[in-house]
């Protein structure tokens, strides 16, 4: 139903004249739906257990649950999933 | 090409706020210019740049919910922090303002009839993991 895949955070400095992780702590999820071809972000994890998920918009909990099986099994434990409230 | 704010959001890394947002303000950063005028300088003063820039502070407006788990966290240590710009069409990843940051005020909502409740909160970028802007990606 979804396919997720965890990405290294976007934010790169440059040391050196090369481009390294500014954010190690902090992991992309992006997901792919059932019928795509692509993988969109969706929220962002802790890259070690103990940390939680943070979605970038309201999602069902059928998501939210799946998101933190893949998380789980990928990283460790997590504190929470959250995302925004559903608009009024 | 011309777009609006609407569906941006804002991640804290560790202590995970989340809300509806209705405003993510512009981070103003801002260096010092040390005047280097001397005896032999003409006409208007000259200046150089100081060595280091102010990373800076913006400040977010959220609809305030009484059923918040997590409040913003005034006492929490500094965390990763994340403003993702909306999703631009063919993008995989959208473009991103990042670094680490801690929130230095945070104002309750006033409550009153025929008004949406709504907090503030004024974020520190820390300059520990400096803040940055990241294109989006496909």
């Amino acid at each position: 139903m979804f396919e997720f895949v965890l990405k290294d955070h976007p934010h790169k400095v440059t040391v050196h004249g090369q481009k390294v992780q500014a954010i190690t702590d902090v992991k992309l999820i992006a997901v792919r739906e059932e019928g795509s071809d692509k993988f969109v972000q969706c929220g962002y994890c802790g890259a070690k257990p103990g940390m939680p998920i943070t979605l970038i918009k309201h999602y069902p909990q059928v998501f939210m649950d799946a998101v933190e099986k893949f998380v789980e099994e990928e990283v460790g434990s997590v504190t929470r999933v959250s995302c925004p409230p559903k608009g009024r | 090409m011309a777009d609006t704010g609407n569906s941006a959001t804002i991640a804290f890394g560790t202590s995970s706020f989340v809300a509806n947002i209705y405003s993510i303000g512009g981070t103003s950063q801002s260096r010092e210019a040390l005047e280097d005028s001397h005896l032999g300088t003409t006409n208007q003063k000259t200046y150089i740049p100081t060595d280091l820039y102010e990373p800076g502070e913006f400040e977010i407006e959220f609809e305030w919910d009484q059923s918040f788990s997590v409040f913003p966290p005034i006492d929490g240590a500094a965390e990763t922090i994340t403003v993702t710009f909306p999703l631009k069409s063919g993008e995989g990843t959208a473009a991103t303002l990042a670094g680490s940051g801690f929130i230095t005020e945070v104002s309750g909502p006033d409550v009153e009839n025929g008004s949406i409740m709504r907090g503030t909160a004024t974020i520190k970028w820390d300059g520990k993991t400096e803040v940055a802007y990241t294109a989006g990606s496909v």
